[in-house]
């Protein structure tokens, strides 16, 4: 989701796009209706763009929302709320009552959304105003809230998980093909990795439990398994797959040896310091916001999988990541705030704003508009086409994704610190998530 | 004749006392008045957000209901039953109140015992006050920054294992609680040293004239002159320090963020991860005001013994 690497080439392209942005509005926006809107403005909360702080994030917008009111007459109030608080942030403001007309959030939070019952539903009529649902590449159709109901929040851009890789380590080592099976994986990490010169096969910020979430999912997934039984949206975090996934993942620090015992405690985002520093050959992210390596020294791939061709269902690399855009309920502009999502979506502004961002587009038009050339653009815009699954909505989905990803954590502090770690003590640890979840369930009713 | 003497002195003073603490009606309605801004704040303040968060733990706030949350459903004490009943989440709860007790011990047992050892030595040195200041910089440092840096000192390449030649995770396993304790000593022991030389100086230097008369050295001093005067003194810091420390979230969340290992899941952050991050809004006041009914047992008890009541007038 983030761009901290802006070349003054892409600034140049962004510069000529947005006068051709410009051009193409005067006419393409005639049917605004600019004059009923002078006085319109509408209060709008943003995450952090680019990995930027508040002054940088506004700096970003701002050419954009310049160009809005001079579109349609309305003003953009902009506030940046960073990631860490803006859930806890958007819930309060729901049960005060008191949010801003729109806001941007994690596409992840629509089944809390949905509960509260804050935000507003996208009748049909609704979305054909902003431009209808052909308009977006199918995957992210799948991440605007509970399937068979009126979408609740609004995808503006994206991203998806990918394989990156150190072009030299990867050349000394003499690995020439970038493996496509994780025993393919491992075997090459082995190579790869040379602790006297401080050099490892992969690395992992284990004690991030948001990151990890997403990455123990996609591993779950993988291998069959997935935090809630499809059928009855009841708690699955024990299953079969679920030990042998974890186990998987936590061989990689004891079994194999291709990740420092160090990352058992990397609990930000010291896994992608450790690649942009030259440490890792290989490295799980999302987007390529966090990597500042020179574009020439990185190379992007497809993430491994099982077997070359396993189930399709199982052929899972990401998740579909985004931005999506609410608006309140309790907003007295709802129409306004239309306007500006609508505006969010047409192909010129979703491009220019995700480049900017360091995100990938949603709609058709953009995605397939030739402007995204980083190595990690074109393989999320790949896997968000063929490999990448939506998150089931489910209430209890941040409780016990993060109960699991502790779980594993602390999993993974033993096995950093040498002790043994058996698939019984993974299986009892994982029984203990599955429990507390059922009876956080049963709480509910 | 010196009983009789006592008493009736005991008596005048009592009667003083008696006469000059009761106000007229009118007085004590005008005190009343004066008084009301006061105790309006302190209702606002103190009594309001207490009796909202004991509230909050009959009902069932959660994400659900968070948005009306005063409406929200009423179960009674079924909240208090689920953690009781519930070994996933009452087990964890209960051992990391146990670490979080056996760290209180160990950070406030040893704050004191090397604060009230340092100030023995030191109070006699002329530069006394070079220490005190040079001590109280640990104390005086933002407790985010000084924790902040003990992360670095122990990370894998950090200064402790450089120090050691050694290649320790001290953020994992048992060396999770020794690292944390080490860091809360280091914060917490200045000011019990601070305490302890502002309250040895008002001693009076006669005492340890008339110890040395007798013969008594460094160490007769500090247990016939030293520890009898700050007695008192050490037993509000301990209740302090107590409470502090068990209230400490900043050097877990610091040291291991959500991750904690077993031995450095402190009560508060187990508390912050398991129910506020997860929106269980009254399964956290619930928890909550259970530990807090069970320190009120660590610390009224003691602190009533420290402090008697018996001053009010008979």
């Amino acid at each position: 989701m983030q761009f901290r690497n802006v070349t003054s080439r892409t600034r140049r392209q962004f510069m000529v796009a947005s006068a051709a942005v410009a051009l193409a509005a005067s006419t393409m926006f005639g049917g605004y209706a600019n004059a009923q809107n002078q006085d319109t403005s509408i209060e709008y909360w943003s995450p952090p763009q680019n990995g930027l702080n508040e002054t940088g994030t506004k700096a970003l917008l701002q050419p954009l929302i310049d160009d809005f009111k001079a579109k349609t007459g309305i003003t953009v109030n902009v506030q940046v709320i960073d990631w860490s608080s803006l859930l806890s942030k958007l819930t309060a403001a729901i049960a005060s009552n008191t949010g801003p007309d729109a806001a941007g959030g994690g596409n992840t939070w629509n089944g809390i959304y949905s509960t509260t019952g804050g935000v507003v539903s996208w009748t049909p009529e609704m979305m054909t105003k902003i431009g209808g649902m052909e308009q977006f590449v199918p995957a992210f159709t799948q991440v605007m809230g509970y399937a068979g109901k009126d979408p609740v929040s609004i995808p503006t851009g994206g991203g998806t998980w990918s394989l990156v890789y150190n072009k030299k380590i990867l050349a000394d080592a003499g690995i020439t093909e970038i493996p496509a099976t994780w025993d393919d994986f491992i075997t090459a990490a082995q190579k790869a990795t040379n602790p006297s010169a401080g050099i490892w096969g992969v690395g992992s910020d284990v004690a991030n439990v948001s990151n990890m979430t997403t990455w123990e999912w996609i591993l779950l997934r993988q291998w069959g398994g997935n935090f809630f039984d499809d059928a009855t949206g009841k708690a699955s975090v024990n299953s079969d797959a679920a030990v042998e996934s974890v186990e998987f993942f936590l061989d990689w620090i004891g079994k194999h040896k291709i990740m420092s015992p160090q990352d058992a405690q990397y609990n930000a985002s010291q896994a992608e310091q450790d690649f942009n520093n030259g440490k890792l050959a290989f490295l799980f992210t999302q987007g390529k916001s966090a990597i500042t390596l020179p574009e020439d020294q990185y190379g992007a791939a497809l993430l491994p999988l099982r077997e070359k061709n396993p189930p399709k269902e199982q052929a899972v690399m990401s998740h579909i990541a985004g931005e999506n855009v609410i608006i309140f309920a309790s907003s007295t502009k709802q129409d306004a705030a239309m306007e500006w999502v609508k505006y969010l979506l047409t192909d010129e502004v979703n491009i220019r704003k995700n480049l900017a961002n360091g995100s990938i587009p949603v709609t058709k038009g953009a995605a397939k508009s030739g402007k995204f050339t980083n190595a990690i653009d074109k393989i999320n815009i790949e896997i968000v086409e063929k490999y990448a699954q939506p998150q089931q909505v489910n209430p209890d989905d941040g409780p016990l994704s993060q109960a699991y990803a502790r779980a594993v954590g602390q999993l993974a502090g033993m096995v950093a610190n040498g002790q043994a770690v058996t698939k019984d003590d993974i299986k009892a640890a994982l029984d203990q998530v599955q429990a507390a979840a059922l009876s956080r369930e049963e709480m509910q009713n | 004749m010196t009983s009789l003497a006592e008493s009736s002195n005991a008596l005048h003073a009592r009667v003083a006392t008696r006469v000059s603490s009761i106000a007229p009606a009118y007085r004590r309605r005008a005190l009343w008045a004066l008084m009301l801004p006061a105790v309006i704040c302190e209702l606002a303040v103190y009594v309001t957000p207490i009796v909202a968060g004991i509230y909050t733990s009959f009902l069932k706030v959660n994400q659900f209901t968070i948005r009306d949350w005063f409406n929200a459903p009423f179960v009674g004490l079924k909240n208090y039953t689920s953690v009781l009943s519930t070994p996933a989440i009452g087990g964890p709860l209960l051992r990391s109140l146990m670490v979080s007790l056996l760290y209180v011990v160990c950070v406030v047992t040893l704050s004191l015992v090397i604060g009230f050892v340092a100030t023995v030595f030191v109070r006699t040195l002329k530069r006394a006050r070079f220490f005190q200041i040079f001590f109280i910089i640990p104390y005086a440092v933002p407790v985010y920054a000084g924790v902040l840096a003990w992360d670095f000192a122990f990370q894998g390449q950090g200064a402790v294992n450089s120090l050691f030649g050694t290649d320790i995770l001290w953020l994992q396993g048992n060396q999770a609680f020794f690292s944390m304790v080490v860091t809360a000593i280091w914060r917490t022991w200045p000011f019990v040293f601070l305490m302890m030389l502002a309250s040895t100086s008002s001693i009076s230097p006669e005492l340890f004239e008339a110890v040395r008369m007798d013969g008594g050295g460094r160490w007769a001093e500090t247990r016939y002159v030293v520890f009898p005067h700050v007695y008192t003194q050490l037993g509000v810091l301990a209740l302090l320090l107590f409470i502090w420390t068990f209230n400490d979230f900043v050097t877990p969340f610091v040291f291991y963020g959500q991750v904690a290992p077993v031995a450095g899941n402190l009560f508060p952050l187990n508390v912050y991860t398991t129910t506020f991050v997860t929106f269980a809004y009254s399964l956290g006041s619930a928890v909550t005001l259970m530990a807090v009914i069970l320190l009120s047992i660590f610390i009224v008890f003691p602190y009533l013994r420290i402090t008697p009541l018996s001053e009010a007038p008979a």
